[in-house]
């Protein structure tokens, strides 16, 4: 048995990984049925949100672990919480208790998918590295790769550089090529390569489909928002979505019978319409009120808090009997 | 595929020269990047064992030469970066203007095309620049 500061941590690590789980069943239903509702909010509040649904099962499980084991002590956020919320034995954890086996369970399972995001990340990147290699700076700061393929993409974690192929950049105008610079320039100083991966890392405990809805969503928006970056600078937004659809076709080309299809193709076409559409029409400007997020977060840190100290005490009842 | 900043500029190397032998490459870097001959041998041989490079044996010496062109070799990897990212779109860790996809029929991109020119028709021209 661990008794004293280290005690404390571990039970700590148990409520948010406890917690954690059941947001994310929470959170998962709320996306299988709510997650178009999104549509109606502007892109930047859509980012946010995708953000906030992402991490709210570890922030909360955070903050709910906090008011748990903190409660009745002098660092209490809640002074007098103990009445109605409090954690047993926080000062001392034993492994062998079902607290140990199911944090054991969940850290194991946790460090596992860690390691092979950044085993995905670390492959990527050596990759990139080659093709880095290979490619020539041009004037614009592009890098240019000599090959028949025509694609354009932005790629690298901690400085990000944007990629085209000799093919595209034979295909398109200076006024094309313009927009496509303004779009892959917004990728980069976004670093969006990098938060695409981080995205990815914290949605990976959620049921795959769950998870998959939410990366192809995160996508789009940066998408969007790297497209909104041109209509900034650009005010004809339907050059803009012809340039996206003749990159599109001339990508389209290049990569036909080389790609698996299978799991792709409705979002390619999804994510196309949807970006032209959205450039193409009146934009949706509704934002989240703070005030209700913040709302939500505290009520549901509480009542997570308080499900936890009931949990526990039902399964230790129910043990001990 | 992973590759070391040496097997980089001696593939670069085989890009401008035909045939060469380990000698002929070792003398190509020995005044620009030092090094063994040694080094040099271990090299053609990772980079023949990763199938970039082609050998023959001429006497005692293999002979090597570039087994893809520049342009095939780059196109190979962009489909390998590409690939990886577009197989499991859920992955996908770039950030492109273009989703690669070969789904996207010619009826789909002439709908779309539609699209905007009915837009433009009724939107008056805006100057591009």
């Amino acid at each position: 048995m661990i008794v004293g500061n280290l005690a404390i941590f571990f039970n700590m690590l148990s409520i948010l990984v406890l917690t954690a789980l059941s947001m994310i069943f929470v959170v998962s239903i709320i996306i299988k049925f709510r997650l178009n509702a999104l549509a109606q909010y502007s892109i930047l509040s859509r980012r946010r949100a995708l953000w906030i649904l992402a991490l709210s099962p570890w922030i909360i499980g955070l903050f709910a672990a906090i008011l748990a084991v903190t409660s009745g002590t002098q660092f209490s956020p809640l002074p007098n919480s103990y009445n109605f919320l409090h954690w047993h034995h926080a000062q001392e954890f034993n492994f062998k208790s079902w607290h140990g086996l199911s944090m054991i369970t969940a850290a194991t399972y946790i460090c596992l998918i860690v390691a092979s995001k950044l085993y995905r990340l670390v492959q990527n990147s050596q990759q990139i590295n080659s093709l880095r290699a290979f490619s020539e700076v041009d004037d614009s700061g592009f890098y240019q790769l000599e090959s028949d393929a025509a694609t354009a993409f932005t790629a690298g974690y901690v400085n990000p550089k944007c990629y085209i192929t000799s093919a595209l950049r034979l295909e398109l105008t200076t006024d094309e090529f313009q927009v496509l610079q303004l779009h892959e320039r917004e990728h980069a100083r976004r670093s969006d390569p990098f938060k695409k991966w981080f995205y990815q890392l914290s949605t990976a405990l959620f049921p795959r489909y769950i998870s998959q809805k939410l990366n192809l969503s995160m996508a789009l928006v940066m998408e969007q928002c790297a497209d909104q970056a041109i209509a900034n600078v650009i005010q004809d937004k339907s050059f803009i979505a012809m340039t996206l659809l003749k990159v599109n076709r001339l990508a389209s080309r290049s990569f036909k019978g080389v790609l698996n299809n299978e799991s792709f193709c409705y979002y390619a076409v999804n994510n196309i319409e949807q970006r032209i559409n959205y450039l193409l029409t009146e934009q949706q400007s509704k934002l989240f009120s703070l005030y209700s997020v913040l709302l939500a977060v505290v009520s549901v840190t509480l009542m997570c808090a308080l499900s936890a100290d009931f949990f526990h005490h039902f399964i230790e009842s129910t043990l001990s009997h | 595929m992973n590759l070391g900043e040496l097997e980089k500029l001696v593939l670069k190397y085989f890009w401008q020269t035909d045939v060469a032998d380990a000698k002929q490459v070792y003398a190509y870097f020995e005044t620009s990047r030092g090094g063994t001959l040694n080094t040099i041998q271990s090299t053609l041989d990772r980079l023949f064992k990763k199938g970039l490079l082609k050998r023959d044996k001429e006497g005692h010496a293999f002979q090597y030469r570039s087994a893809k062109p520049r342009k095939a070799f780059i196109g190979d990897l962009i489909k390998d970066v590409t690939q990886d990212f577009t197989v499991d779109d859920e992955d996908s860790i770039l950030a492109a203007f273009a989703s690669i996809s070969t789904e996207l029929n010619e009826q789909q991109f002439n709908k779309l095309e539609k699209l905007i020119k009915d837009y433009r028709a009724v939107t008056p021209a805006v100057k591009v620049g």
